[in-house]
C-alpha cells in the first residue's frame, strides 16, 4: 500500500474512533451489553424447559436488534464526519490541493472507514459475548461462537453499506445540514418505515430488510441452533452476495461523483 | 409570556416557510404516513380486491396510526427543526445581535419553541388531509363516526402531538446550548431520539434493567415506560375506545406537560448561563 493511502486511512481511521459521539455509543454498547448480562441471567434459566436451542444464542439475539440499529446510526455519524464536515469546516479542500491523487484520498478514507466500523462492530459484539459469558454462563458450543462471529460480520458488512450510501447522500448534497436531514431521513426510513409487502423481491434494496433475510436465512435461523450451519449458508449466500453488490455499487458511485467535484 | 415572544415566534415561522429544506422534510413526513397507511391496506387484504369495511373501529386504528407515526416520525422532525433554528442563528452571528436586544432570554427560547412547534402541527395537518383523502380512496367507505367524535378525538391528538413535538424540540435546544459543536450537538439530541424511541420501550431493556436494579416487580418497568413519549401516547388507547375517556382516566397530559416545562426551565437556566459566561 502505498504511504499516502496509509497516511490517509490512519488519519480518518483516528479522527472516526476518536470523535465524541463514537465514544458516548461505546459507552452505551458497554452498559447496554452489562444491563443484557444480568438480564439474561435472571430470565434465561425460566426458558430452560422450553425447546429453543442454546438459551446463550437467546440471550445475544435478545437486544441485538437495539445494537444493530445504534450501530447504524453510528455509521450515519461516521459517514456524515468523513464527507460532509470535512467539507463544511473546508478540511476536504486542503486535501485536494495536496499533491495526491483522487483515488488516494478516497481509498484512504474508505479503509479508514472500514477499519473504524470493523473494530466498533467487534466492539459491540465482544461487549455483549463477554457479559453473557461473565454473568450468565460460558458458551459451550463452538457452533455458538460461530454464528456469533457470523452475525459480527453480518453487522461490519451492513454498517459499511450503511455509510457508503451516507456518503453518497453527502457527496450530492453540498450544504453539511441538508446532508444531515437526508441522512436521518434514510435512516428513518429503513429502520421504521413499514414498506407495502406487494413490493416482493424490491424489499432486499433496503440493506435493514436485507441484513434480517441474511441472518433468518429463508427459514433456516443463524441464530437457532437446531438449524444447522450449511443450511443457513446455502440459503443466505446469494443475499449476502446482493450486499457485498451493494456495498460495491455505491463505492464505485462515490468514486465518480467525488472525481466531479475535484474538477 | 413577554411581548415580545409572539414577534420572535412569527418571525421564525416564517423564516421556516422560506427555508427549501424545510419542504423536504414536509414531503418526507407525508411520504411516510401514506407508505404506512398503504401498507396497512395492503397488509389488511386490499390487494386481494377482499372487501374490507373500514368503520369505527377503522377509524380508532387511523387514529392509533396517526400517533404512530407522529411519535417515531414527528419527534425526528422535531430535533431537527428545532435543532435548525438555532444553529441557523448562530452561524449567521444573528443570535449574538438578538440576545443584546432588550429581549429576555426566555423569549428566544419561547419564540423558537412556538414557531417550531407550529410549524410541525402544520405539516401534520397537511398530512393528515392527504392520509384520510387516501384512506377513502383505498377503502372506499370511510369514518364511520359523527362529526363530533371524529373532531374531538382529532383535537386530542393535536394537543398530544403539540407537547411531544415540544419535548423534543426543546430536548434539541438544550443539546446545542450544552455542546458548541454543531454536528456533535445533532448527533446528541439524535440519539436520544434514538435511546427514547428505540431503547426505553424495548422490552428486552426494561425487563433486564429491572433485574439490574434487583426489582423484579416491574416497577422500574413501568417507570421506564413513564419516561419513554412513545409508550406514554400509545398506551391510552389501551384503556378505552375513545380519546377523550382514556384522558379522564389518566394523567398522560400532566405528565407530558410536566416533561415538557421541567426541559424548558432546564433551557432557560443554560441560555442564560451561556449568555453570561
Amino acid at each position: 500500500m502505498r504511504f499516502v493511502i496509509r497516511k490517509i486511512a490512519e488519519n480518518e481511521f483516528k479522527r472516526i474512533i476518536n470523535h465524541p459521539i463514537v465514544l458516548i455509543i461505546t459507552f452505551i454498547l458497554f452498559i447496554y451489553s452489562i444491563i443484557n448480562g444480568i438480564g439474561s441471567y435472571y430470565l434465561l434459566p425460566q426458558l430452560s424447559h422450553l425447546n429453543l436451542g442454546d438459551l446463550f444464542l437467546i440471550g445475544f439475539r435478545n437486544n441485538i436488534s437495539d445494537i444493530t440499529l445504534i450501530l447504524s446510526f453510528l455509521s450515519l455519524c461516521i459517514g456524515v464526519v468523513l464527507i460532509s464536515e470535512d467539507r463544511s469546516t473546508g478540511r476536504l479542500r486542503i486535501l485536494m490541493t495536496k499533491p495526491v491523487y483522487l483515488k488516494e484520498i478516497i481509498v484512504g478514507k474508505f479503509i479508514g472507514l472500514n477499519l473504524s466500523i470493523f473494530i466498533i462492530s467487534m466492539l459491540a459484539t465482544i461487549f455483549n459475548v463477554f457479559m453473557l459469558a461473565m454473568i450468565y454462563r460460558p458458551f459451550q458450543s463452538y457452533d455458538t461462537l460461530i454464528r456469533i462471529l457470523i452475525i459480527a460480520l453480518l453487522l461490519y458488512m451492513l454498517n459499511v453499506l450503511i455509510a457508503t450510501i451516507v456518503i453518497f447522500i453527502g457527496t450530492i448534497l453540498k450544504n453539511m445540514y441538508a446532508a444531515l436531514v437526508a441522512t436521518s431521513a434514510f435512516l428513518y426510513l429503513i429502520w421504521f418505515v413499514f414498506p407495502p409487502y406487494n413490493l416482493g423481491e424490491l424489499l432486499k434494496i433496503n440493506p435493514i430488510i436485507l441484513y434480517q433475510n441474511i441472518i433468518a436465512g429463508g427459514g433456516t435461523n443463524l441464530l437457532d441452533t437446531s438449524n444447522s450451519l450449511d443450511s443457513w449458508a446455502f440459503s443466505s449466500l446469494p443475499l449476502i452476495g446482493i450486499l457485498l453488490t451493494e456495498i460495491l455499487i455505491f463505492l464505485i458511485i462515490n468514486i465518480h461523483y467525488f472525481g466531479k467535484e475535484e474538477t | 409570556m413577554s411581548r415580545n415572544t409572539p414577534k420572535i415566534a412569527q418571525r421564525e415561522f416564517l423564516e421556516l416557510l422560506n427555508n427549501r429544506l424545510m419542504y423536504f422534510i414536509m414531503l418526507f413526513y407525508l411520504l411516510v404516513l401514506l407508505t404506512n397507511a398503504y401498507s396497512t391496506y395492503i397488509f389488511s387484504g386490499g390487494q386481494h380486491g377482499q372487501n374490507v369495511v373500514f368503520n369505527e373501529f377503522g377509524f380508532r386504528d387511523a387514529l392509533h396510526q396517526l400517533l404512530y407515526v407522529f411519535v417515531n416520525c414527528g419527534s425526528l422532525i422535531a430535533i431537527i427543526i428545532g435543532h435548525s433554528s438555532l444553529t441557523s442563528e448562530k452561524h449567521r452571528s444573528a443570535l449574538n445581535v438578538l440576545i443584546s436586544k432588550p429581549i429576555f432570554r426566555e423569549s428566544i427560547i419561547n419564540g423558537k419553541l412556538i414557531s417550531s412547534v407550529a410549524f410541525i402541527l402544520l405539516t401534520f395537518v397537511i398530512a393528515n388531509i392527504a392520509y384520510f383523502i387516501l384512506l377513502a380512496l383505498l377503502y372506499g367507505k370511510i369514518i364511520n363516526v359523527t362529526v363530533q367524535t371524529f373532531f374531538s378525538e382529532i383535537i386530542i391528538i393535536y394537543l398530544i402531538a403539540a407537547l411531544v413535538t415540544g419535548i423534543y424540540v426543546v430536548i434539541s435546544l438544550i443539546m446545542i446550548l450544552l455542546i458548541k459543536d454543531t454536528m456533535f450537538s445533532l448527533f446528541s439530541a439524535l440519539l436520544i431520539w434514538i435511546v427514547s424511541i428505540r431503547i426505553f420501550p424495548s422490552s428486552a431493556f426494561s425487563a433486564s434493567l429491572s433485574y439490574a436494579f434487583g426489582d423484579n416487580s416491574q416497577h422500574i418497568q413501568s417507570m421506564i415506560a413513564n419516561i419513554s413519549p412513545q409508550l406514554l401516547v400509545l398506551n391510552i388507547f389501551n384503556k378505552s375506545d375513545h380519546l377523550i375517556n382514556n384522558l379522564s382516566q389518566n394523567d398522560l397530559i400532566l405528565k407530558l406537560v410536566i416533561t415538557l416545562v421541567v426541559l424548558l426551565v432546564l433551557s432557560y437556566i443554560l441560555f442564560n448561563r451561556r449568555d453570561t459566561a
